[in-house]
């Protein structure tokens, strides 16, 4: 099989403290904290359905945005959980490249010639192959149900579905990401109905 | 089982998409600006639909004439100097300013203007975009024929039966028959890539190398949603043996960006990139085998721990370096480079867990 390109960050962030303030400052602050605490698996799930890093990383953008406006309501229960939602039915139709704005941080950017990332987006290239044979509501509740671990009743609800159909679609889905990593070159060519 | 299963992918997905840190700040700040720019198109967007209204109404009353083939690229007067287009004996590559068509489709058809091992004819290639929703893979099809079939490729309401369709997700070998003639291509995102083969070449100083840089045309979408795209570009090389030897196999390619510190690779190591096209029928090829230098360079980085850390790449390096005169070994520090980035990238992969074999489907 082929592995892909590796992506190697140089190092250099500069980070800022900050403090508490209060009014929209305050919520700002909320923000912060919760990009920091969700950031990373948010933008585990958009890499998954995304298909690829900067795609991934466009949704996870477009995501947070949504979840800023919104803020309000989304404090008002788990911020993760709304996030999450809007996260995984976003139609992407505004990505686009947009590596200026990657949100990367120093802890993974390692020295150039540490080649740690090569075995991560070796197999990332891999899965992402394989979700991308599903359609999209099957990768959705693939991701969330057997990837997040998250319950039948939960990705119901997140995701607008019959528990009935997450069932089976999680199930199909699951099929053939078990034929398409097991036998990836009986599943080159192959693509869904769309 | 199913559950067995989810937990091997679970597995698999904590290993390929690590959670790692997002910065708060930076997540602000990119939040903030896109909500800024969310308020100002809606502004604009209002003003924007009353022209596509107008703009509809006349076209309602208006005859609708053929749509003109327009190349995609922006043509280049001349080739940059960075990059050989003949950076080898027997070797040469789809130059930047290739002419590319976008089709009714949105597919793209590029005319590599290299020649084809069938007489008379030269390659093209297509690719199709993901589908809306990235409901579908981009694909290459490759194309062999003439002008004529250059202008029905383009103008075709459906693509034809190409010589061979394949997930555009890494590079790919078209390979003759008699194995003396290939053609290598494949996508490219930004940064600079080499090429990177199993066997020997001679560059025009005579020197035996086993990789060269890459040029690359386009860009062409890749992938489109809404009013959206992303783009890639796209390279081909034609590989001929020398004196009637067989071409040199193609390894894979290995990428690097200044700008980005991007570093990687992708190797072939099964058939399903690569294709024996005689001129007339496709069939399935083998990948090559490596040399004694890369068997012996590969069992060396199966005991390092760590194989795509610094000990990975600078015991590859020593190496290399060590048999620098050995007949498969680049003998330029950038080839060896390059090789050794090929070299522990396949060693990587090689360690990539895998479900389990057999096992209960569906469910």
């Amino acid at each position: 099989m082929w592995g892909d390109v590796s992506v190697l960050w140089e190092s250099g962030e500069v980070r800022q403290d900050f403090v508490v303030p209060a009014g929209k400052e305050a919520r700002d602050a909320e923000f912060v904290a919760f990009v920091e605490a969700s950031g990373p698996v948010l933008r585990r799930v958009a890499m998954l359905l995304a298909g690829d890093l900067h795609r991934g990383e466009e949704l996870l953008q477009a995501t947070l945005e949504r979840t800023y406006r919104s803020w309000s309501r989304a404090r008002d229960g788990d911020p993760l959980v709304y996030a999450r939602r809007i996260l995984a039915n976003l139609r992407i139709d505004t990505w686009r490249r947009t590596r200026r704005e990657l949100l990367l941080t120093a802890d993974e950017m390692p020295e150039r010639g540490n080649g740690d990332e090569t075995h991560h987006v070796a197999l990332r290239d891999e899965l992402t192959r394989a979700l991308l044979l599903l359609p999209v509501k099957q990768r959705r509740v693939v991701v969330l149900r057997h990837l997040l671990d998250l319950s039948e009743a939960e990705v119901a609800e997140e995701l607008g579905l019959p528990r009935g159909t997450v069932k089976s679609a999680g199930s199909r889905g699951l099929a053939t990401l078990r034929e398409a990593l097991q036998h990836p070159a009986e599943s080159e060519g192959r693509t869904h109905e769309r | 089982m199913n559950d067995d299963f989810s937990r091997q992918l679970r597995a698999m997905v904590d290993e390929a998409v690590p959670e790692r840190p997002v910065d708060g700040l930076t997540g602000l700040r990119v939040a903030r600006r896109r909500a800024q720019r969310h308020r100002a198109r809606g502004v604009a967007l209002s003003v924007a639909a009353s022209v596509v209204v107008g703009a509809a109404a006349l076209g309602a009353v208006t005859t609708l004439e053929p749509r003109p083939v327009v190349p995609a690229s922006t043509a280049s007067p001349a080739p940059r100097d960075t990059v050989d287009l003949q950076p080898a004996a027997g070797v040469r590559q789809m130059p930047s300013w290739a002419r590319t068509y976008v089709r009714h489709d949105g597919a793209t058809v590029v005319d590599t203007s290299l020649d084809s091992w069938a007489p008379g004819e030269r390659f093209f290639l297509a690719l199709t975009p993901a589908g809306p929703g990235l409901e579908g893979p981009p694909r290459f099809a490759v194309y062999s024929g003439t002008d004529d079939d250059l202008s029905a490729l383009i103008e075709a309401d459906a693509l034809p039966e190409p010589v061979w369709e394949t997930f555009a997700g890494g590079p790919r070998v078209l390979v003759s028959g008699d194995g003396r003639h290939a053609l290598a291509f494949g996508p490219r995102d930004g940064g600079s890539s080499r090429l990177v083969t199993w066997d020997p070449m001679t560059d025009s100083e005579g020197r035996r190398i086993f990789s060269y840089p890459l040029e690359a045309a386009g860009p062409l979408t890749w992938g489109t949603h809404g009013h959206s795209e992303t783009n890639v570009r796209v390279w081909a090389s034609r590989v001929d043996g020398i004196d009637g030897a067989r071409a040199p196999a193609v390894r894979g390619t290995v990428q690097h960006s200044g700008g980005f510190a991007q570093i990687g690779a992708a190797a072939c190591t099964d058939g399903d990139c690569v294709r024996v096209w005689d001129g007339g029928t496709a069939s399935p090829g083998e990948p090559a085998r490596p040399g004694p230098v890369d068997l012996a360079v590969a069992a060396a980085l199966a005991d390092v721990e760590e194989v795509t850390g610094p000990d990975g790449l600078g015991l590859c390096l020593a190496l290399r370096e060590e048999r620098r005169d050995d007949e498969g070994v680049d003998s330029t520090v950038t080839g060896r480079q390059a090789q050794c980035v090929a070299d522990v990238v396949a060693e990587s992969v090689r360690r990539v867990p895998r479900p389990a074999e057999g096992g209960a489907q569906g469910g």
